[in-house]
């Protein structure tokens, strides 16, 4: 990285924090270029609503730094105020200020500016997100989907340094949430903020991400490109956040692990090591040369792709249920056995804490 | 109407918007909680207090009297208050029929009339000389002893008149109630076969019931603080007990006892209140709410309905309003002096001062609590709120007694180190009453601020301030516009408190400082009830005002739609 890199967007190090009980933080560091949008993806509870309050301030930072293109925000004696941040804020509920209109909530946050040219940067916002003609509306009178591009243009009047997202689309039903998305992710790409969104639902992270940080219990797991994320991630937790997997355990034998589903390798464990062997349902494919056989339970076309139910005939002889997501459903019929195959792609073996 | 947040339910506040520091802050909320809860104390002390005959005289005598009439009075307007409210409202909410749109807000009429003044008013129209018996006399030409008719002052009678103007608590929380549980479960019941009548019974009513007996806590509260009524209709409860006492028989000390065993009255009923509820917290299964689809009943049932629901409009409204407005008239040219301006003007003074401090102190609370949220906050702010529940005969018996001996200790010690005496200036003075009543409303005020704030959200706030706005903007650009509206009702609230206020008004008044509720009474006891009436109306007449809101607020308010 250049020294430039360096210096322009957020630079978080070592930042740890705590309420009145264990730690929600733990030494978490990132970097955030100034045009990058960055989402910080893990369960509720794992901490990521605490970095995006302190990042804009709302929360005292108690432990780390906080630097935004080169300049110090907050370090533990420094700590500038919300409202001299340059940072935008986009809600979950989407904190419209009820008695105004909508183009004086976008007004509101335009103090810095002329006045004189105030109305013409809201409406200029408020044509981005196409809600000009709802300009003299109060914010009541709006859908929810409406609601947040008042709130997405409101944020990005004062043309903000940071753009912190909370959850910004999950108060919106499916459609909605695609299309307020759509506007979203084209407004950003748009701007030179540095963006962190937080959010649990992985297909929305690698949906407006350039890069994702998988945060769990206060730590950073792992982050890179949605790519390097969903093809290599680090243990089962990241495993689990992109999508659904079939897991089985077992122990290694001569550099393999026999499972239910046929032999995988496990080249980098030592014999007798026990390990978790895990399979996205993508992983699963129907191979009638396979001889690793399954009954079809249940069958179900989701669009794209079509999400078998199998039964297999587990280790000790238990029924091991598993889900399999496969592209042509012509060959599969309910209560049929079919043969199944793995794609190495889609498997990873972990090891397991060795109980004995 | 002092229930606001019964009504209205808070969203939590998922993060505080800082934290730590606040010492000050803290330290004024613990000073206002020690304030409200001395009154309660100095009463509750008094019981360890030996008085000697003076008790045995009361306990051996009067008392039990005292707690039986209490008792079947709570008895009597439990029932009566249940019904009427429980009733009107599951036929607004459920059925179609002539005038429910009207009777929906109009029911809650009522509410304007203290008790007392129906108490006058029907004493006025049913008594022997009074109109109705004077024209059955005429009509069938009966004599005094042909003819039975039901006697007004009385126990019963009083039971009636509490009932009356006390069933718009029940029938506002019922009704809020039933529109909240809404479609979802009525229909489900419908569907899997049961009639809207045991739809009623067997979902309705459980799933309300928390609501039901929230209202009837009120209602109770209320009916235990009463002294205008029973005062006037001679019967004796612990409430005209604690006047008897401390102003007939000069015995301060056994008043204040008489006033703890109504305080146990109080917790009974509260403690019933939470019994009841036990831990069957009712949840409900469903947030989605839509208009209900009201079933339309047949003629002769929707006549009934109409009937039904117009019977405690006409009684505790319509009928007694009227006769007001007839005496007054009547009464005008002799009653509408120079006194009555001044009445007028004592009682605003009162119901002024006693708001804007009210509103400030609740403000103070409420913003306390979410600046600083921690145990002494929420534990001040639960204690202001218990004034609330307490008499008002209680809280001034206790303030009278904290305030009189700081009364002699502030003249003694002035006398001492500058030679000059400073007289009563707290009980002598407005300030006693004032404080009184700021003790037993400041839960008005505090639960409408707090109703208010919850409507701002965290992240208006945090939104704000990411916009650019310093705290103080803030406040003055976000919070000020959003609260003003909950300022005003909560002002307008306790203002007419005060206003209909009567028996903490009697104790505490500074000597000849009549008020409007006062004077009615005083009219009353001297049986010239035509002549109270300006001053009765001019009471109903502001207590009509925030009626109409409370009206306003329910026709626009649905479940499921806007809360604005």
């Amino acid at each position: 990285m250049t020294t430039k890199d360096t210096m322009n967007g957020i630079l978080v190090e070592h930042v740890s924090h705590q309420y009145n009980g264990p730690p929600v933080l733990q030494d978490m560091s990132l970097q955030v270029g100034s045009r990058e949008i960055l989402t910080l993806l893990g369960p509720s509870g794992c901490g990521k609503t605490t970095m995006l309050r302190l990042l804009a301030g709302l929360e005292e930072l108690q432990e780390g730094r906080i630097t935004v293109d080169g300049r110090v925000l907050a370090d533990g004696v420094i700590n500038v105020p919300p409202e001299k941040r340059s940072v935008s804020l986009l809600f979950q509920d989407f904190a419209l200020f009820p008695h105004l209109t909508v183009i004086n909530n976008v007004i509101f946050g335009l103090k810095d500016w002329p006045s004189s040219d105030r109305r013409a940067r809201a409406l200029h916002v408020l044509d981005q997100v196409g809600m000009t003609a709802f300009a003299d509306v109060y914010p009541h009178q709006l859908s929810g989907g409406q609601q947040q591009r008042v709130a997405l243009a409101r944020a990005r009047g004062p043309r903000p340094r940071i753009m912190l997202m909370d959850e910004p689309f999950s108060n919106l039903d499916t459609s909605l949430r695609r299309q307020v998305r759509d506007i979203v992710l084209w407004v950003l790409q748009n701007s030179v903020s540095a963006t962190v969104m937080v959010t649990h639902d992985s297909e929305e992270a690698m949906f407006m991400s350039d890069r994702i940080a998988v945060v769990n219990e206060g730590r950073i797991v792992q982050m890179g490109t949605p790519e390097e994320l969903y093809k290599n991630p680090v243990n089962s937790f990241v495993l689990g956040m992109f999508g659904e997997v079939n897991r089985m355990e077992g122990r290694v034998l001569a550099g393999h692990i026999e499972t239910p589903m046929g032999l995988v390798c496990a080249p980098n464990l030592p014999d007798g090591a026990p390990a978790e062997v895990l399979v996205r349902a993508e992983g699963v494919r129907i191979d009638p040369n396979s001889a690793v056989h399954g009954q079809v339970v249940t069958s179900r076309m989701l669009g794209q792709a079509t999400l078998l139910h199998l039964d297999l005939e587990g280790s000790n002889g238990d029924p091991l249920h598993v889900h399999a997501r496969v592209r042509d459903n012509d060959r599969t019929r309910v209560n049929q056995e079919v043969g199944l195959s793995l794609d190495d792609q889609h498997v990873f073996v972990f090891p397991l804490p060795d109980v004995k | 109407m002092n229930f606001s947040a019964a009504l209205s339910r808070g969203t939590g506040a998922k993060f505080s918007l800082s934290r730590g520091g606040g010492g000050l802050w803290c330290l004024a909320a613990f000073f206002i909680a020690v304030c409200v809860s001395i009154p309660v104390v100095v009463v509750t002390s008094s019981v360890f207090v030996p008085t000697g005959e003076v008790w045995d005289h009361l306990a051996a005598t009067v008392l039990p009297r005292y707690m039986l009439n209490s008792g079947l009075l709570l008895f009597g307007v439990g029932i009566g208050t249940f019904v009427v409210g429980v009733g009107t409202a599951w036929m607004v909410t459920m059925y179609q029929f002539p005038g429910r749109a009207l009777f929906e807000w109009a029911l809650i009429l009522p509410f304007a009339v203290p008790a007392y003044v129906l108490a006058y008013t029907y004493t006025g129209i049913f008594e022997f000389a009074g109109p109705v018996q004077s024209m059955m006399r005429a009509a069938f030409g009966w004599a005094r002893h042909d003819y039975w008719f039901p006697e007004v002052r009385s126990l019963s009678g009083a039971m009636w008149m509490m009932t009356f103007v006390l069933y718009p608590y029940v029938y506002l929380l019922s009704r809020a109630a039933f529109i909240e549980q809404s479609v979802c479960v009525i229909e489900v019941s419908r569907t899997l076969g049961c009639s809207p009548l045991k739809s009623f019974i067997l979902v309705g009513l459980p799933l309300a019931r928390p609501a039901i007996v929230a209202g009837m806590t009120f209602a109770l509260i209320e009916t235990l603080n009463d002294f205008g009524t029973v005062q006037y209709f001679a019967v004796d409860t612990l409430t005209t007990g604690i006047f008897r006492t401390w102003i007939g028989m000069g015995e301060p000390v056994a008043a204040a006892q008489l006033a703890a065993v109504l305080m146990t009255f109080v917790f009974a009923v509260v403690l019933l209140e939470r019994w009841t509820r036990g831990d069957r917290k009712v949840h409900h299964t469903s947030s989605r709410h839509q208009s209900l689809p009201r079933f339309k009943l047949p003629l002769v049932m929707a006549l009934i309905a109409t009937f039904f629901c117009f019977l405690p409009i006409f009684f505790g409204f319509l009928l007694p309003g009227s006769a007001l407005i007839v005496w007054s008239i009547e009464t005008a040219g002799e009653m509408l002096n120079a006194n009555f301006i001044t009445y007028a003007f004592n009682s605003f003074l009162l119901a002024a001062v006693t708001a804007a401090l009210a509103v400030l102190i609740g403000l103070f609370l409420a913003y306390g609590q979410r600046l600083r949220p921690g145990f002494v906050m929420t534990a001040a702010t639960r204690i202001a709120s218990l004034g609330y529940a307490i008499p008002g005969a209680v809280i001034a018996v206790g303030v009278l007694i904290v305030y009189t001996t700081l009364d002699r200790t502030i003249d003694g010690w002035f006398k001492g180190a500058f030679g000059i005496s400073t007289g009563l200036i707290l009980t002598g003075t407005i300030a006693g009453v004032v404080i009184a009543y700021l003790v037993r409303f400041l839960a008005v005020s505090l639960s409408t601020a707090e109703a208010g704030l919850t409507k701002i959200t965290p992240n208006m706030d945090a939104a704000a301030r990411t916009l650019g706005y310093a705290p103080g903007t803030v406040l003055r650009r976000v919070h000020a516009p959003l609260m003003w509206g909950s300022v005003l009702t909560a002002a307008m609230l306790v203002f007419v408190d005060v206003m209909k206020e009567l028996p903490a008004t009697i104790i505490l008044r500074p000597f000849d400082f009549d008020t409007l509720a006062i004077r009615a009474y005083q009219l009353a006891s001297d049986e010239r009830l035509a002549d109270a009436s300006n001053s009765a109306l001019a009471i109903v007449l502001v207590g009509i005002i925030p009626v109409i809101a409370l009206s306003v607020a329910i026709a626009r308010s649905r479940a499921g739609h806007g809360h604005d």
